[in-house]
This record gives structure tokens, sequence and C-alpha cells, in this order.
């Protein structure tokens, strides 16, 4: 019976009886940043685990993806000969980009490591891609296109030619451990046998992504729950910026896409599209910011800012069915063919193209919502990806800091640059550091953490618990916000921690692949980021970036061109602020009565 | 809609056995929409792969025999079907619908 060898284990009274596994580098998630910073450490000269809660390159929002990587146009000129790059996009302007998008809440050593360290590893990357014989179309002004699914099998190239990196698929960490201050390992389970073990290390790398608190999930795997930023808030590490959700247009249906974020595609491109509130009357964005949106990143955050006001929202259509049939037929078979590069024909990931273009031309409006793809806060590193944990370090989305309020670069070529540095970073700390000694207590708590849900006889389903939160999120946090929605939010998120989060149960009692256990483990995780991004989101009392607070539209750089910094304090999460670092650029002062007037004044 | 799906626990059962679910499905609901019904609203002890999977078509990790063809559950419809039969794609099964791919592997 499982539930006798579950039995044999709470039995346990010393956790030294628990499988142990020890290495110099633990390297937390299996995209991009995992792979990154475990090759990284390898090179460097130290024993490597690389541990993913799914399957390497083939798990967590990586393979999402549908878009690019990138450098700087003058460095793929100069140093890699792309004769098609653009070298007027230098990388003083990419640096000036990236921290004026950010609202200027971006970290300047951070925009400055990633700017000046990328060109090298997404050349790297690329040729991963190329010898792994993945299609990638290279793309102005010096990326590559492909697919998320390519980006996976590139990555798991680079991999396979580092020879002796552990690999451990299907691994779920729990917690971090400590000896003393400094870092000392995790522990976790394995999800198909539900086997604990503790793995000793001399430091981490947390690359485990960022978090989505919204019933509706756009381009997020289910992995997605903010596990390592938690953990390392429970370890002693700040976070910061949780309050920046990145929203984008996503569908809503056909129910098969839901999630899908084809129509943000299809309005980047520049199709000729209008925006329907839940009424069916349009939203009408003044000409100037339209010009700004049309082909920029920037467009991301002025569609934000107007369709936030309105709830239930279409694309229409109809301007775009009301083309000449022969018109609106040529531009669809372009379109065809431009996916086929990288997905079936007729498909964009698993989306059949043919259902959206039955959509425009019959029901002339396709639903979407404005869902969040990427988090922009998460734990807060310096340019060597260096919590203030000695042993922690952290990269990719689970970080926070280049981006600020709103990210502008790629998300992908983040997750490499830093997962490349926190590799170097963390092996050249392993090997000025003895080995650790877990502390035994902790260990012990984890255990008794995990096992809990399976050893309760009645409490709530974390499923259940999970649509709580999610709710909840969706009422307070989404892409407009004020006081009254905000704190009714928290105080939900404060509920659920109170009268949910100690009895979850998990109704069966097997441990081989027992997914409502497994959400059990998630629930305080997804708990303590979407906590921190409503304190952040109450606390900022203006609008920023993709921080909309109806009740405080202006963009008030005299008072809050800060970053919200979050701890564990005695009385439950304490808050700070935090001027960014300028390393070129000052931040300008003054006030703009909202986001629109901000983004035609200072970010052009 | 009635799903049958199938059931088995290695470590507690001798063999596997059918369980039917009334799902309330759209002909645009995929098999995953309608799992995801069952465990949230009729029964959260059916296991099918679910952790890490991406429900657009890319991982590949959902793959499951639905009306004995191998499909991934999350973007096959279950269209207007009245029965539907899920089955795991594989001999070695984990429990219930999840089969055993690859996993952790400790070398030491």
């Amino acid at each position: 019976m499982a539930s006798e060898s579950w039995k044999g284990e709470l039995e346990m009274d010393s956790a030294k009886s628990i499988k142990t596994v020890t290495t110099d580098v633990l390297c937390i998630g299996g995209g991009g940043a995992g792979v990154m910073a475990a090759i990284a450490a390898r090179k460097t000269g130290a024993r490597v685990i690389l541990a993913s809660k799914g399957k390497i390159g083939n798990s967590g929002d990586t393979i999402m993806i549908g878009g690019s990587y990138s450098m700087d146009g003058e460095s793929a000129r100069k140093d890699y000969g792309l004769k098609r790059a653009d070298p007027s996009f230098t990388k003083a302007f990419l640096f000036e980009q990236i921290v004026k998008q950010s609202f200027y809440l971006s970290e300047q050593p951070l925009v400055r490591q990633f700017v000046e360290e990328s060109p090298p590893l997404v050349y790297a990357c690329h040729e991963w891609g190329e010898r792994a014989k993945q299609k990638q179309a290279f793309t102005a002004p010096a990326g590559w296109m492909l697919s998320g699914h390519s980006l996976g099998v590139a990555l798991k190239q680079g991999l396979a030619e580092t020879p002796g990196i552990e690999t451990i698929e299907d691994f779920m960490v729990v917690d971090l451990v400590k000896d003393g201050e400094r870092i000392a390992g995790a522990v976790g389970f394995d999800v198909y046998t539900g086997e604990s073990v503790l793995i000793s290390a001399k430091a981490v790398v947390i690359c485990s992504g960022g978090y989505q608190p919204f019933s509706v999930s756009s381009t997020n795997s289910d992995v997605t729950t903010g596990d390592g930023i938690a953990m390392a808030y429970r370890a002693g590490a700040q976070l910061a910026d949780m309050e920046f959700m990145l929203f984008i247009p996503t569908a809503l249906e056909p129910e098969s896409s839901k999630g899908s974020i084809l129509p943000y595609l299809l309005y980047a491109i520049g199709l000729p599209l209008g925006t329907l509130d839940e009424k069916g009357k349009s939203i009408e964005i003044p000409r100037a910011l339209r010009k700004i949106a049309k082909g920029s990143e920037l467009g991301k955050v002025i569609w934000n800012y107007y369709w936030s006001a309105s709830g239930g929202l279409s694309m229409d259509c109809s301007k775009l069915a009301g083309m000449p049939r022969f018109v609106f037929n040529l531009g669809f078979k372009a379109m065809l063919n431009y996916f086929k590069q990288f997905y079936k024909y007729g498909h964009y990931h698993s989306d059949d193209l043919f259902e959206f273009k039955k959509i425009v031309l019959e029901k002339k409006k396709l639903e979407f919502a404005l869902c969040s793809e990427y988090s922009m806060g998460g734990i807060v590193i310096d340019d060597k990806m260096a919590t203030r944990v000695p042993g922690l370090y952290a990269a990719g989305e689970a970080t926070s800091g280049l981006f600020g309020a709103c990210r502008v670069a790629d998300a992908t070529t983040e997750m490499m640059v830093q997962g490349n540095r926190a590799g170097i970073s963390a092996a050249q700390y392993a090997s000025s550091v003895s080995s650790p000694m877990p502390d035994e207590s902790p260990v012990q708590a984890t255990i008794d953490k995990m096992d809990a849900p399976l050893a309760r006889e009645k409490g709530p389903s974390a499923l259940a618990v999970m649509q709580r939160i999610h709710q909840a999120a969706d009422r307070g946090f989404g892409p407009r916000r004020d006081e009254a929605g905000i704190s009714s939010a928290l105080g939900e998120i404060e509920a659920i921690k109170k009268d949910a989060l100690p009895c979850l149960t998990a109704k069966c009692k097997s441990r081989a692949y027992n997914y409502e256990w497994l959400c059990a483990l998630q629930v305080e995780n997804l708990l303590t980021c979407t906590e921190a991004g409503l304190r952040a989101a109450l606390a900022r009392r203006e609008s920023r970036g993709f921080h909309v607070r109806s009740d405080c539209p202006q963009v008030d750089n005299d008072r809050w061109a800060v970053r919200i910094l979050e701890e564990e304090g005695a009385q439950g999460m304490s808050l700070t602020e935090k001027r960014p670092e300028v390393v070129s650029m000052e931040i300008p002062a003054g006030k703009e009565a909202n986001i629109a007037d901000y983004i035609v004044k200072e970010l052009i | 809609m009635n799903l049958r799906v199938f059931r088995y626990d290695p470590a507690a059962d001798v063999q596997g056995s059918y369980e039917s679910f009334e799902v309330p499905a759209l002909p645009s609901w995929t098999v995953m929409d309608s799992l995801d019904y069952i465990t949230k609203n009729l029964d959260s002890t059916v296991a099918y792969y679910r952790h890490s999977a991406c429900d657009h078509g890319i991982c590949g990790r959902c793959a499951m025999k639905i009306d004995g063809k191998v499909r991934l559950a999350c973007s096959c419809e279950v269209g207007d079907a009245e029965n539907l039969t899920i089955e795991p794609a594989g001999s070695e099964v984990v429990r219930d619908l999840v089969v055993r791919q690859g996993g952790a592997k400790w070398k030491r």
C-alpha cells in the first residue's frame, strides 16, 4: 500500500534518514535561466545539479514563447558578421530604451550587465539551435525568431554539449535549507514517486520563473506559481517590483486557444483592428499614442492603459472582414506561410488559424482579455545575480530590477544573460567555501510541511483554494486597480492564509503523481507572491508602467521613482523603498497627469 | 457528456477499472478542460499529467488515449461526442492516466 510507505516516512524522527545527494551548485528551474546557469557553473569548474519541476527544456514558460531573442545590432554586425543586423541599434540605445521604458525603475547596473554580456550568449544559443537543426529566422534589429519548442531544443543542445551536469526532472523543490546564515541546499520530492530528497549544495541558483495569480493564464504553463520567489523570501531574500505584471491581449476564444497571445500578435503586426468594450462601443486611442504603439514595444503599455478601463473586451475585426476577399486571403496566406516556418501548417502553437479566420469573417469580433504574460517583480539581486543571502543567487523572470515597471527587451535574453552570470557567481562562491551542514530542524520541518496535506483527514482541496487565489487576483490585482479592490483582494488572501493554508488536504493519500498534493505545496508560494504584489500595489499611490490605479492616475517621479522592497519580518511582510541605482541616466523629476501624458512627454 | 476514465493505482489495485463522470462539456472544451472539471468539482483524486503541462500543444506531455487514439488532452476538443473513453497512453502506469516518462533519475 502506498499509504504504508508514507507512514514509514512520517515516523522518521531525524532528518538524517532522508535521502541526500551532494553537489556544489544546485540550479532550480528547467528553462533558459536554469540551463544557462548550470552550463556556466559547470564550465567554471563546479559540480552541478540542475533540478526542474517539469522536463528540462520542455516545460515552464520558456517553451511558451512565440518570440525571439536578440542582442544589439552593432555587436551583431561587428562581432558576428550578421550583415542584416541594424548597427544603429547600439548598446547605448538599447540601454537607454530599457531604462526609459522601465519608467526609470530599472537598476541601471543590471541593465548594463544585460546589454554588455548578452552578445556572446545570444550567439551561443543561436549556434546550439543551428546544430540541433531548429528553424530560426533572423529578425531586425539583431535577433532570431523561433518557437518556444525550438528554444527548448536549442537549450538542451547546449546542455548536451556540456558534459558532467547532473539533471533531475519532475522534481519539485519545496524549500531551501540553510546552515546558519548561509545557504546549504534544498528539500523536495520526486513528482512520480513522492520520494523526499535533500540536495545539499554550497550554492543555489533560483531560475524557476515568475508568478501568475490570475484565472486566465497567458502563455504561462502550469508551473508558474512563483515557487522560487517565495522560497527565496522564506530564506531571507528581499523581493521587489511585485506590483508590476505585464498584461497583454490574450484570447478567450475559441476555448482550445484560451490563453493564447495570438490577439496580441495580430494587434502588434498592425492589422486594421479596432477594440470594443463590453457594450460593443469602440474604444478610441488618441492618434499620437496610436502612432507610438505601432511597431513599438510600448504598444503593450499603451493598450493596457486604454483598454483596461473596460471589461468584456473584444477585437473588432469588421474592417478586416470587410476587405476585398482576395486581399484578405492574400494576407491570411502570408500569415500561414510565416507561421509554417515554426509550427505545423495552419497553426500557431496548437491554435488553429483557420478557426480564427472563421471567427474574424463570420463573427467579426474575437473576445480577449488583458492577461499577465510576465511578472516584472521577483527576487532582489545585484549585478552578479547575488541575493543578500550568502550562497543564494537568482536569474531570469524570478528576479527583479532589470525591467522596472515595464519590460521592453526580450525576457529570453534576460534568462540567458542572467543565468550565465548567476552560474559563474555561484560556482566561484562555491569554490571559496567549505561544505555546509544543513540545519536539521528546518529539514525536518520541510519534510513535515510536505507530508501534512497527505496526513490530514479533512480540509480544503488545494485545487479549490487555487481558484480562490485566482478570483481574488482577478478582482483586485488586474490591469486597472483601485484602493478598494486591492484591499478587498488582500483581505481574501489574508483569509486564505489563515483559514485554508494550515489545513490543506489531499483527498488521495498516494504519493505517486498526486497533483492535488503538489498543488497544496504550491499554494503557499502563490499566496506569498500575490500578497507581495497586492501590498506593493496598495502602497504605490500613483500609476506607472503596468500598474494603473484609477484612483491615483498621476505618474509621480517626485514621490514614486522608487522600488518597493518586501521582506519577511517579525510581524509578517514588511515594506521598504529604494531608489534605483543610476549608472548614466538621471531619473527625471516632476509629475504627469497620467500614463498617456507621461509616455508622450518622457518616453519618446 | 459521459467521460469514462481509466482508474488504477498499482500500489493498491490488482487491475485497472473504469469510472464514469458526467461532465457539462461544451463542444469547444478540450479533454484537459473536462478532466480539470472532474478534479475541481467531482473527484480530486483522478490523476492525469498536469503539473507542468503547457496547455498549448507544445510540451506533448499530456498524451493519452482518447477513444483508443493517442492524442494531446490539451488540444483535443470533445466536440459533440456523448461518450468518451480516456485511457493512459503507455503500459507503465504510475496512477490512472499518468504513465512514467522519465522522472528523477538519481546517479548517486
